[in-house]
């Protein structure tokens, strides 16, 4: 794990270093992900120290990369590469206009299935077991996650946004570019040179102007779509433990933790970017490698609030059933925030809490630290070449 | 500058209405008035990453001494053609007509493809323009135009 953490590290500083550059044409770019917007997944049972961060079907990425816990200097961090996906922009919507996918999506539910789909697939080092640590690098935990927002409505390709964004591209000043000088108009050529001298500026300066515009109203359609909207997320995962690079012989693969989950967003409010979440799932977790899966069932409350640089997550959830012959009960707090730090970090301090009960979590109560690096390294990806 | 040209690095252009490295955007045509009827712009799918780009097509013209006119507004589908009217490039000795298009991205992803558009008479004359465009991630939004101008 740590060769490949090095490894992603040596990319980023890498990429950084040429910036600006532009992918080839039939690539996709993998980047960080800065601050998400929106992403109430009440840690979507995935790994409860990057609760805010297991992708929404809502945030459209063809593919992100992140590096969550790097730091992992603080107890309680388990240090994980994540690869989250949009499994449409990936293998067709590439190639697509946003009128395509529109039609794509009134003509086949798989396919408005697809784009309201986000993968999370993850790699950490060594083990999430909560008891009991074994030897460094025997151990590697590989995590996989679906999530699809049911209802549809949400979505960039929903109609919601595509009348919105229409009615943005409709807006007839975006079209009022100049009128060309035409030579006929002038008997001094250097006059016909200076107006068309004149005519590019002013074509510059429609072109910006309606740049601006558009760049407005984009993240305007996306909260008047969130306000508009209500969103039901099912996700369903697991993690399990694997062979690391020190493995021992006869090691071998076994889940560790399976779950399936339903997500209601409660409250959206795009003004003030405040947004509650409520989540039922049921879940089986192996607590030691001898034991069997304790099975569950609990109820997850999220409530966040985000800015462009700046976000705040707060996340309890509690069991309510016990399901098999599982005993205990179970309650986790988080509470995160993340800062962008210039254009290519964001920093996120966290802490956790699990117990019993939430006062028992509270009272375990453990600091977190994450790291994302936004929108380094530009991995390229090769994609079938776009049909002509 | 959100907008970056293929072709030589690390050269941009001033926008939209300049030629560079792999873009024609823009081009002068002699065509006598009595061929010009029949004219139709011809607009190819773009060609490369599109990552659900949102487009709009808006084209316009103006002949000499008249009012500038719309000719066609829509959604573009992504591959069109448009018939121009007979009582437009007929009517003057020299004019102008452009091809307005829209690019936004929801996604942010960006995009990266060509387009082509031509200008076609009945005749068989055509003359075609395109832009090697590249809206980088994050950029938003851009504009493909694209000018022809016709004289005698």
């Amino acid at each position: 794990m740590k060769a490949l953490l090095a490894l992603l590290l040596l990319c980023a500083s890498t990429a950084s270093a040429q910036d600006g550059g532009t992918p080839d044409a039939g690539t996709v770019e993998l980047d960080f992900p800065s601050i998400l917007r929106g992403g109430s997944e009440t840690a979507a049972g995935l790994d409860i120290a990057t609760a805010g961060e297991v992708v929404h079907p809502s945030n459209p990425s063809a593919l992100v990369v992140s590096l969550r816990g790097v730091g992992a200097v603080l107890d309680g961090t388990q240090a994980s590469f994540a690869l989250q996906l949009n499994p449409y922009l990936l293998t067709d919507g590439f190639e697509r206009l946003y009128s395509e996918a529109v039609a794509a999506r009134n003509a086949s539910v798989v396919t408005r299935l697809l784009q309201d789909t986000a993968i999370t697939l993850g790699i950490g080092q060594d083990t999430p077991y909560p008891d009991g640590v074994p030897e460094k690098g025997r151990f590697a935990t590989v995590m996989a996650g679906l999530s699809v927002d049911v209802l549809g409505e949400r979505s960039i390709y929903g109609a919601a946004y595509n009348a919105c964004i229409q009615r943005v591209l409709t807006d007839p000043s975006l079209y009022e570019f100049p009128d060309k000088p035409l030579p006929g108009d002038f008997v001094n050529p250097a006059d016909f040179e200076k107006a068309l001298g004149d005519y590019r500026l002013a074509m510059e300066a429609t072109r910006q102007a309606g740049i601006a515009k558009i760049r407005q109203g984009l993240p305007a359609c996306t909260r008047e779509t969130r306000q508009a909207s209500t969103a039901l997320f099912v996700s369903v995962g697991g993690r399990w433990v694997t062979p690391g690079l020190k493995s021992h012989d006869g090691d071998g693969v076994a889940i560790q933790r399976g779950f399936g989950a339903a997500t209601v967003e409660l409250l959206s409010s795009a003004d003030s970017n405040l947004e509650a979440a409520i989540q039922v799932r049921v879940l089986q977790e192996r607590q030691r490698p001898e034991l069997s899966m304790d099975k569950w069932v609990d109820v997850g409350l999220s409530f966040g609030v985000a800015s462009q640089r700046f976000q705040l997550k707060l996340e309890a959830t509690q069991s309510l059933l016990k399901l098999g012959n599982t005993d205990q009960k179970r309650a986790s707090v988080v509470a995160t925030t993340r800062v962008t730090v210039g254009e290519r970090f964001t920093v996120g301090l966290g802490v956790q809490g699990q117990g019993e009960d939430l006062a028992d979590a509270v009272g375990q109560i453990r600091p977190s630290l994450v790291l994302d690096l936004a929108e380094l390294p530009t991995l390229l990806q090769q994609l079938p070449a776009p049909r002509s | 500058m959100n907008r970056v040209r293929l072709g030589k690095p690390g050269t941009t252009t001033q926008g939209g209405s300049t030629m560079s490295g792999n873009d024609k955007l823009e081009s002068t045509i002699q065509v006598p008035r009595e061929d010009r009827k029949g004219a139709k712009l011809v607009l190819e799918r773009p060609a490369g990453t599109l990552n659900t780009v949102a487009m709009r097509l808006v084209i316009s013209g103006k002949m000499q001494g008249q009012d500038r006119r719309q000719l066609h507004a829509d959604v573009f589908p992504g591959a069109v053609t448009v018939p121009l009217p007979d009582d437009f490039l007929p009517t003057a000795a020299q004019g102008w007509v452009r091809v307005v298009l829209t690019v936004a991205d929801p996604v942010g992803m960006g995009a990266q493809f060509l387009q082509r558009a031509t200008l076609v008479f009945e005749k068989g004359q055509k003359e075609a323009l395109w832009d090697d465009f590249s809206l980088q991630k994050g950029a938003g939004a851009d504009f493909i135009t694209l000018t022809w101008t016709v004289v005698e």
